[in-house]
Order: structure tokens, then C-alpha cells, then sequence
């Protein structure tokens, strides 16, 4: 009943899971609380600098995540 | 500038936004795969992005610092699970044919119309603020552009003077042709999505433009920027949490609201789930959106900070930093780009947004409403495609104008992002019963209703209602007093709950109570047939993403096809329907022209086409107007009723049959047992009554042997030994018979023979017959016998023979100097008594149950081997209880055994017949 791409979406749906978790950990308090404050890195704050690249990490992790082989497939059947 | 270069670049951006859309909606092969396309799709998405964005961020931003990001964080945040999330929503959408937020809500909970109106009311006031500063950005752009000048005041101008209103109109007018130029049954709009997508290009290049143009051009780099910055306090408090004074819950708050309004704004919805045209786009725009999110938000803080920095105590307002920067450095070109930027952010927003609230007025509100379903029957009515464009196109400039007036009335009090999360705040009312009816069966209608109501008027009560009452339009002091006058009731400090920002206060006390009411009311109610099935297919749309077909349907519904095509012909156009009908017909190999009644699975199949015209809950009322609906006949539910019933009987019997089966069982194995010890007792009589007859047939063998063996004998000694022998002989005589009378006894049952005796003559008649045997023993006698005779019911014989039986046992164990007997009857209560007693040795204690039994004899060394055989006063016993009698041991007067014999008294037979007394006479007579 449950086909192959059953199993490689639910790994692939726990992953996103994890990465929505840690995105949530990652952008509030008190994590983001750690950051604000007199930090400088090349004279830009800390925190914007903090949040920015946390963002950029996440959409990095999501863009691993859901480049499965798959999506090839998918894509030839699309057309 | 001159206002006609702004109007005329204006236009023509207007104008090349319209070749896109009509491009794309005439194009081929080519166009739509670019079009069908993830990036595309991501773009659109991109319209969460307004003016407030554009525009709003940076002015927060110069006063909140880094607490702008929240409202982007939660859509960044949400993104990665996108594919998990919304992928379900876009899923059941597709198979429900669900055409707006409204739809899907009022769909999961039974195709509730009533929860279709009460999703559209909040989005609609929850939606107007948010359309208002949308304009108010436009107007405040064109004005700045104009003037020129970085100090606009737009707030006091006679109407007629007013550019928000000719934005307003045009915006109406563009809305109108993107959104309601044809009626598409999935109310896809392909052409308006790559509008989309192309404005949310522009906005992006256009602010990044500013972006780097403030960075680089203005300040040498980011370093230079933040340095510079860093040297003024104002500027500086901005790059640390403390210093701008966001609370932990505000900034989660704000999280969760942006999230909710990424989601579930109608807008949204509308973009990401009913434009959708593959569900795995969802995959890639999981990194573009929040990519495109990123890139937008990067440049927000070093504007904000340019602004600050530029215009040092000009007292220029920061949401126009945007636009007043490039002016400033006397960029035209440039601002004229960034106003462009924020009036694609602005437009597409409008256009998407009224076009949603548009399809669910009128499919969720007017259709169901206002409209009664027998309208569609009159035939009267021609193609209603055009009516209902109509009542689309009056829902738009419906809308439009109260964004308008609601601009005219509040918008100059608050800035861009305070109207807009009050929006925000009202869509979030909506996440307890979208989630909970997606992945939570037991939700009911009555749960999302009592959710949505509760949330919607702590909303209205909380944000939008005090900002009436600053504005002035409601004279009130309900802010200072609370309603009703109590402190607990302050919109801006709810049950006491003070020191929150005032949307974070709303969104906490809204939701938890929303949240609350949903749960405890759904718990506490029955969903209807509908609500069950529908919540089956909503949460568990994997398992029925294939079919989804009638097999899940509760209703079994049937209509004539013509109806159903002059229907579909009227909401769909006459071309629609025939492909549609002729896809039915191929795929399930019919003929419609043999065919006139359509079954449940096509009228099923027109409900979900109708949908995507005019949503689920209209469809339901008009298809409901032309199909018989059965909730599954009576007879049918009669069958199905009657089979569980047999099944029911047929168990039962079963249970029925196996109980009495053990029953018997129980019985056989009862009687099993009976039989075994009866038979021990047999084999134990027969050993009995065997030695018993051995004892006296060993002695007489002995003797005869003797008598035998020596003839010379003398003769008294022969004469003592043949006397022996005689008397053992009686003996055995004796025990056989009383063996064959036991036999008798037992075999009899006690009915046979029964008569009604005088006792007393009985009585007297054995002790007649017993005359010789008495007189021979010199027994002394002492008889009593009432005059009058004692009528007992039974069988004169067997009577007789106790009697006789009682009288031996007396006279042979009376005392054999000076014997005596007692006899005597009387009738006590409802018993004749018999009393016959000795005066001999008496019976031990012990032995006075022991002695009924068979084969007692009592060994007395006196008395030496016993005369009987044992078994007298065990046929006595036996007789006696077959005539409901007791026999025992009563007090005797000396020491001897004084039997007592019961027996249950009778009525005369002379009062019940002649007859019967005669025959009883009779009877008596002939006893021996």
C-alpha cells in the first residue's frame, strides 16, 4: 500500500520537522537575547548580524533537505 | 516631479502588468511552463510583502530597532515545513475544490454556511485596515513624488482634491479586470499570479536599489553605515533587544500572529493554495520564499539607520525613509523606482486580497444568504456566469470604498505596521479551527464556531474598537473605565492583564480564549453525519487522495440529468459543461442519452464542479434544490437494520441453544451420577442381602449334613436339628420376600393404588389379623382407637404391612417376662398419629437414625443373633415417605422403642361423593 516514495517522504517530512524546530529555537528568545548587546563584528551588531546568517542557515538546511533525486523525477514527470 | 510623468509612468506599468496577465492567459505550451512553475509560485507568495513592507519596516525599524523581523521571522520560521504543512491544506483544497479560506473552513465542519458567513465577516473587517494602508502608502508616495518635498502633510485636502481616492478608484478598476474578467470553476487566475510574481520581481529590485544606493552611495559600506550610526544614541539603542523594549512575548507573539497571517491571510490562501496548480512546487518555494524574505529584509535596518543618520532632527517621518532618502540626494530616477516598488507591494496586494474577499462574498455570503435556491430552478434566468461576475465586481468596489473610508477616518492616527497587525491579529483567529480541522477528528462545528465568535469579539473589542475611540469617531470612556464600568473589562487591559503591547494583549487573550472554547465545546458536542465524513476526508486526506469519491459520501442523492446539466450550464457556460459531462461520461462509459436519472457519484461529481464556481456551501443548497437527498432511504436503512438484526436473533439463539445444551448436560451428568450410586447401592444390597442369605443356608447345609452323615442320631437331637433347619428356612423365606416386597416398594410410584382408609379400622383389622401371633407371645395389650374414623389417602396393602411390620418388631422385642404393647391412634393438626410401643430394651441413642436404613440389625450381647433381616423398618421408611408420611422414634413411657408413624390427614370421602365412600367400603371389605 505504501510505495517507496511513502518512506522518502516521511524521512524527508521529519527532517523539514527538525529544521522548523530548530529555526523556532534558533529565533527566539532566549537564544536571540544571547546576541543583543555592545557586539560588533566588522562594526555591524552582533544581532542583526546573528540573525541574518541563522536565517541563511535555515533556508540553506531547507534547500538540502528537499533536493532529494527525487525531484528529478518529479520534474521530467511534470512535463 | 510633475504629477503627469507619475500618472503616466503609473499607467504604463498598469499596462505592462496587463499584457503580462492577458499573455500569459492566451499563451501556449511555452507561457504556462513558465507560469506552472515553482519560482513563479514562490514569487506569488512573495505579496505577503506590502507597502507595510516597503514602506512600514524601515519606519519600525527606525523606532523598534531589530523588532521589524518578527512579522518575517514567523513565515521564515513556518517555511521549512511547508511541504509538510500546507501541502495537506492544498490537497483536501484540490479534492473538495475549495476555493477560499471560508470554503475550507465551512467545508471541514459539515459545508457549515454558517461558519462560510462568519469567516468572511472577520476577514473582511479583519482584511479592510490592512487594504487602508495600502492606500495610504500609495497616496503618501505619489504626494511625496510630487511635492518633492520630504515634509508632505496628506491629511487635510477636500475629497474631490484627494489622490487616495482616484488610487482607490484606478486600484478598483484594475482589481476588477484582473479578477473578474471570466468564471473559472477552480478560480484560477494564472495570468493575475505571473502579475504577481512580476510585481514581487520589481519590489524587490527597486528596494534593493535603495538599499544599496543608501550603503553605498550615501555611506561607504556597511562598516561606514553602522560606525556612523553607532555615534548617535537614538540610532545606537537600536542594535540591542533591551534598549528598544520588546518584551519575550511580544516578540513570540508577533512570531505566531505572522505566521497565522502568512498562512491563512485570504490573500495568502488564495496564492498558495487555490492558485496552486502542483502541490510540489511547495518543495522549493519551502528555501525561495524565505530566501526572497531574506534578500527584502536585508537592507531595512541600514536604510532605517541612513535615515536616522541623513535627516538628524528633520522630524521626517521614517515610513517615507524609502522614498525621502534618493529625493533627498536628488536621485529622481531612483525614488521614482522605490515609489514604483511600493506600489507593485502595494497593488499586488489589493488586487489578490479583494479578489479573495470577493469570491468568498459571494460564495460564502451572498449565494447562501440572500439567495434562495429556487431562483436557480426559474427558468427564466439565463446564464448566471454573468451574475455572478456581478455580485463579484459590487463586492469589490464594496470593499475598496470602506478601505477608503476606514483610510479617511484612523489612517493618519497610526503607522503603517500597527494597522497592519490588527489585521494580522484578526486572521489568527482562524488557525484553532483550520489546524485542529485538519489533524483533529473529534473538532466539531459547534467547537469552531464558539472559537471563531469568542476570538473575533475579544479581538474587535481589544484593537479595532480602541482605535475608533481615539480617533475620536466614538465618544467613549470605555479605554479608561472598561466596559460597563469594569476595570477587568479595559480593551487595553483585559481581566488585568496590563504592560503587554496592545496587539500582543489582543492576540493572547483572543487566542487562548478561541483556542479554549473550541476545544471544550467540540468536546461537548456531536458532530452530524456530514461533519464525520468530512473530517475523515480532511484529516485523512492521504488515504482518500486518489479517490475522494462517492464511497465516502453519506448522502446517497439522485437527479435527473437534465436538471443537473441546465444547472452546471447556468454557473459554468455551456462549453464547460459539455467537457466536464463528457469526462464523466468517458470515464465511467456512459451514454447520457439512455440515461435520466444521474446517481450519487455524478451528482458528487457536478457538487464539486459547482464548488469551484461558487463555493461548497452554495453548491450544497443548489444541488440540494434539484436532488432527491436521502440521508439513505428508510428502506435501506430498514436493510441494513433488518440484517443486523438477524444477526443479532440468530446469536442469540445460538447463546439460547448452548445454554440449554450445558443446561442438559448438567443434568445428564446429575443423573450420571444418581445412576452410579444407585447402581453402588445396588451392587452393595445384593452383597448385603447374598451374606445375608449365605448365613442361614450355611447352617441348614451344616445340619443337614449332619443329620446326613449320622443316622444314629438320637432322636431329640435330630428333632432339634430339623427344627433349626425349618426355622432358618422361614428365615430365608422371610428375607426373600421382604426382599421382593422392597422391589415392590420402590418400583411402585406412590400414586398407584392410592384410596381414601379409615386409619382406625385398619389398624384394627391388622391387629384381627395378628390375633394368634399376640395371643401365642402372652403379650399384654393396651390399645387406644378413636370412635371416629381418620381418613388418610393411600394404599391399604402397603399401609397394612407397616403396621404389621411395627407390631412384629413390638411383640419381638417386647419384654419376654411380663410383655406389653401400646397402641395408638389419634389425629393431631392435620396428621393422623399411630404410636406403637414396647416395653423392651429400647433403642441407643446413636443407633435412632441408623435403624430406618437397610440392613440394620442391632447386635445386643443379650439378645443375642438378631430375628430380622434388616430391612423391616427400611420398607416401613419407604412406605411411609411415599405417602407424604414421617416414621420416627417418638417418647416412650418405659424404656422400650415407641414407633411413631405420621401420616397427612384427608377429607371424608363421604362429603365429596357416594360413590367414592362405597368403592372405599368396599375396598375396606375386601382387605384381608
Amino acid at each position: 500500500m505504501y510505495s517507496k516514495s511513502y518512506f522518502m517522504n516521511k524521512d524527508k517530512w521529519q527532517k523539514l520537522i527538525g529544521i522548523f524546530a530548530l529555526a523556532i529555537l534558533l529565533f527566539n528568545f532566549p537564544i536571540v537575547d544571547l546576541f543583543s548587546g555592545k557586539g560588533r563584528i566588522f562594526s555591524m551588531p552582533l544581532l542583526y548580524v546573528y540573525i541574518f546568517f541563522s536565517w541563511a542557515l535555515i533556508i540553506l538546511l531547507t534547500f538540502w533537505v528537499s533536493k532529494t533525486p527525487k525531484d528529478k523525477n518529479q520534474k521530467n514527470k511534470d512535463q | 516631479m510633475s504629477p503627469v510623468i507619475i500618472v503616466l509612468v503609473s499607467v504604463i506599468y498598469m499596462g505592462i502588468l496587463f499584457l503580462i496577465a492577458s499573455l500569459v492567459e492566451k499563451g501556449g505550451s511555452f507561457i504556462k511552463r513558465i507560469v506552472h512553475n515553482p519560482i513563479t509560485y514562490s514569487l506569488s507568495l512573495a505579496a505577503y510583502c506590502t507597502a507595510w513592507t516597503f514602506y512600514g519596516s524601515v519606519g519600525r525599524a527606525a523606532t523598534q530597532g531589530v523588532g521589524y523581523l518578527p512579522i518575517y521571522l514567523g513565515p521564515a520560521i513556518v517555511a521549512p515545513i511547508l511541504f509538510v504543512f500546507l501541502r495537506k491544506i492544498i490537497l483536501i483544497s484540490k479534492n473538495q475544490r475549495i476555493t477560499s479560506i471560508a470554503d475550507f473552513i465551512s467545508s471541514r465542519y459539515g459545508k457549515s454556511s454558517t461558519l462560510g458567513v462568519l469567516v468572511t465577516i472577520i476577514a473582511l473587517l479583519g482584511i479592510i485596515p490592512y487594504i487602508s494602508i495600502q492606500l495610504k502608502a500609495i497616496t503618501l508616495s505619489f504626494e511625496i513624488l510630487k511635492s518633492s518635498d520630504v515634509l508632505v502633510d496628506i491629511g487635510s485636502k477636500p475629497f474631490y482634491y484627494d489622490s487616495a481616492l482616484y488610487i482607490t478608484i484606478a486600484l478598483t478598476f484594475f482589481a476588477i479586470i484582473f479578477g473578474t474578467r471570466n468564471l473559472d470553476p477552480n478560480e484560477r487566475h494564472d495570468g493575475l499570479v505571473t502579475a504577481v510574481a512580476f510585481e514581487s520581481i520589481v519590489k524587490l529590485l527597486a528596494f534593493l536599489a535603495v538599499g544599496i544606493f543608501v550603503t553605498f552611495g550615501i555611506f561607504d559600506g556597511f562598516g561606514d553605515l553602522f560606525q556612523k550610526g553607532s555615534t548617535l544614541p537614538d540610532i545606537e539603542r537600536l542594535f540591542s533587544i533591551e534598549s528598544v523594549d520588546i518584551s519575550e512575548g511580544e516578540w513570540f507573539g508577533l512570531i505566531v500572529i505572522s505566521m497565522a497571517a502568512f498562512l491563512f491571510l485570504p490573500r495568502q490562501f488564495h496564492l498558495a493554495v487555490v492558485e496552486n496548480t502542483d502541490s510540489r512546487f511547495l518543495s522549493k518555494a519551502s528555501w525561495i520564499f524565505p530566501l526572497y524574505l531574506l534578500l527584502i529584509n536585508i537592507f531595512v535596518i541600514p536604510i532605517a539607520v541612513g535615515g536616522l543618520y541623513y535627516f538628524q532632527g528633520q522630524n521626517v517621518e521614517p515610513d517615507t525613509f524609502v522614498l525621502t532618502l534618493p529625493l533627498a540626494m536628488d536621485h529622481f530616477r531612483l525614488a521614482m523606482l522605490a515609489a514604483l516598488g511600493g506600489f507593485s507591494a502595494a497593488s499586488s496586494m489589493v488586487i489578490v486580497a479583494v479578489l479573495a474577499l470577493s469570491i468568498m462574498i459571494s460564495n460564502n455570503l451572498i449565494l447562501p444568504t440572500f439567495l434562495k435556491p429556487r431562483i436557480w430552478k426559474n427558468k427564466n434566468q439565463g446564464n448566471l456566469t454573468s451574475q455572478l461576475l456581478g455580485i463579484r465586481r459590487v463586492a469589490i468596489v464594496v470593499v475598496l470604498l470602506l478601505s477608503y473610508s476606514y483610510y479617511k477616518m484612523i489612517g493618519n492616527t497610526y503607522s503603517l505596521v500597527s494597522i497592519g497587525l490588527i489585521s494580522f491579529t484578526a486572521i489568527a483567529q482562524f488557525v484553532p479551527a483550520i489546524i485542529g480541522g485538519i489533524y483533529w477528528k473529534r473538532a466539531t462545528k459547534s467547537g469552531a464556531i464558539s472559537g471563531l465568535v469568542i476570538g473575533f469579539v475579544i479581538w474587535f473589542i481589544t484593537l479595532p474598537f480602541p482605535t475608533l475611540v481615539e480617533s475620536g469617531l466614538i465618544k467613549s470612556n470605555v479605554l479608561e473605565q472598561g466596559f460597563f464600568g469594569w476595570p477587568l473589562l479595559k480593551p487595553y487591559a483585559l481581566f488585568g492583564l496590563e504592560g503587554l503591547d496592545e496587539i500582543v494583549h489582543s492576540a493572547f487573550w483572543s487566542l487562548l480564549l478561541n483556542l479554549a472554547a473550541f476545544i471544550t465545546v467540540s468536546l461537548n458536542s456531536r458532530p452530524s453525519q456530514l461533519e464525520i465524513s468530512q473530517a475523515d476526508l480532511f484529516v485523512d486526506i492521504y488515504k482518500y487522495r486518489s479517490g475522494g469519491g462517492a464511497e465516502y459520501e453519506v448522502f446517497r442523492r439522485k437527479a435527473k440529468i437534465k436538471d443537473l446539466e441546465l444547472l452546471l450550464v447556468r454557473f459554468l457556460g455551456e462549453e464547460r459543461t459539455k467537457v466536464i459531462m463528457a469526462k464523466y461520461a468517458l470515464k465511467h462509459q456512459l451514454d447520457f442519452s439512455k440515461i435520466t436519472t444521474a446517481n450519487a457519484d455524478l451528482v458528487n461529481y457536478a457538487e464539486k464542479h459547482l464548488t469551484g464556481a461558487i463555493g461548497s456551501a452554495s453548491a450544497k443548497v443548489i444541488i440540494r434544490s434539484i436532488a432527491k437527498e436521502e440521508p439513505i432511504s428508510l428502506e435501506e436503512m430498514f436493510n441494513i437494520l433488518d440484517q443486523t438484526q438477524e444477526i443479532i436473533q440468530y446469536s442469540r439463539a445460538l447463546e439460547l441453544k448452548s445454554a440449554e445444551l450445558e443446561k442438559t448436560t448438567s443434568q445428564l451428568r446429575q443423573a450420571n451420577k444418581q445412576l452410579k450410586a444407585l447402581d453402588e447401592l445396588k451392587a452393595d444390597f445384593i452383597t448385603t442381602v447374598t451374606h445375608e442369605l449365605r448365613t442361614p443356608i450355611t447352617s441348614i447345609k451344616a445340619l443337614s449334613k449332619i443329620l446326613q452323615d449320622n443316622a444314629d442320631l438320637p432322636e431329640s437331637q435330630q428333632q432339634e436339628f430339623l427344627d433349626i433347619i425349618v426355622k432358618e428356612s422361614e428365615r430365608i423365606t422371610r428375607l426373600i420376600n421382604q426382599v421382593l416386597d422392597l422391589e415392590k416398594v420402590q418400583v411402585k410410584s406412590p400414586e398407584d393404588n392410592q384410596s381414601v382408609i379409615d386409619l382406625a379400622s385398619l389398624v384394627q383389622q391388622t391387629l384381627d389379623g395378628l390375633q394368634g401371633v399376640l395371643e401365642e407371645k402372652n403379650v399384654e395389650r393396651q390399645i387406644s382407637l378413636p370412635e371416629q374414623p381418620i381418613w388418610v389417602k393411600g394404599n391399604s396393602d402397603q399401609l397394612t404391612q407397616v403396621i404389621v411390620n411395627l407390631l412384629s418388631n413390638a411383640v419381638k422385642f417386647a419384654n419376654p417376662e411380663n410383655g406389653k404393647l401400646w397402641i395408638r391412634l389419634a389425629s393431631k393438626a392435620e396428621h393422623a398419629v399411630l404410636e406403637i410401643e414396647d416395653n423392651g430394651k429400647g433403642i441407643p441413642k446413636k443407633d435412632k437414625d441408623l435403624i430406618f436404613e437397610r440392613f440394620t440389625q442391632l447386635n445386643d450381647q443379650q439378645l443375642g443373633k438378631p430375628k430380622g433381616s434388616g430391612l423391616g423398618l427400611f420398607i416401613c421408611k419407604t412406605i411411609i415417605e411415599q405417602h407424604q408420611g414421617q416414621i420416627f422414634l417418638g417418647k416412650s413411657r418405659e424404656k422400650g422403642a415407641n414407633f411413631v408413624v405420621q401420616l397427612p390427614l384427608t377429607t371424608s370421602p363421604f362429603q365429596t361423593s357416594k360413590n367414592e365412600k362405597k368403592r372405599v367400603n368396599n375396598k375396606n371389605n375386601s382387605d384381608p
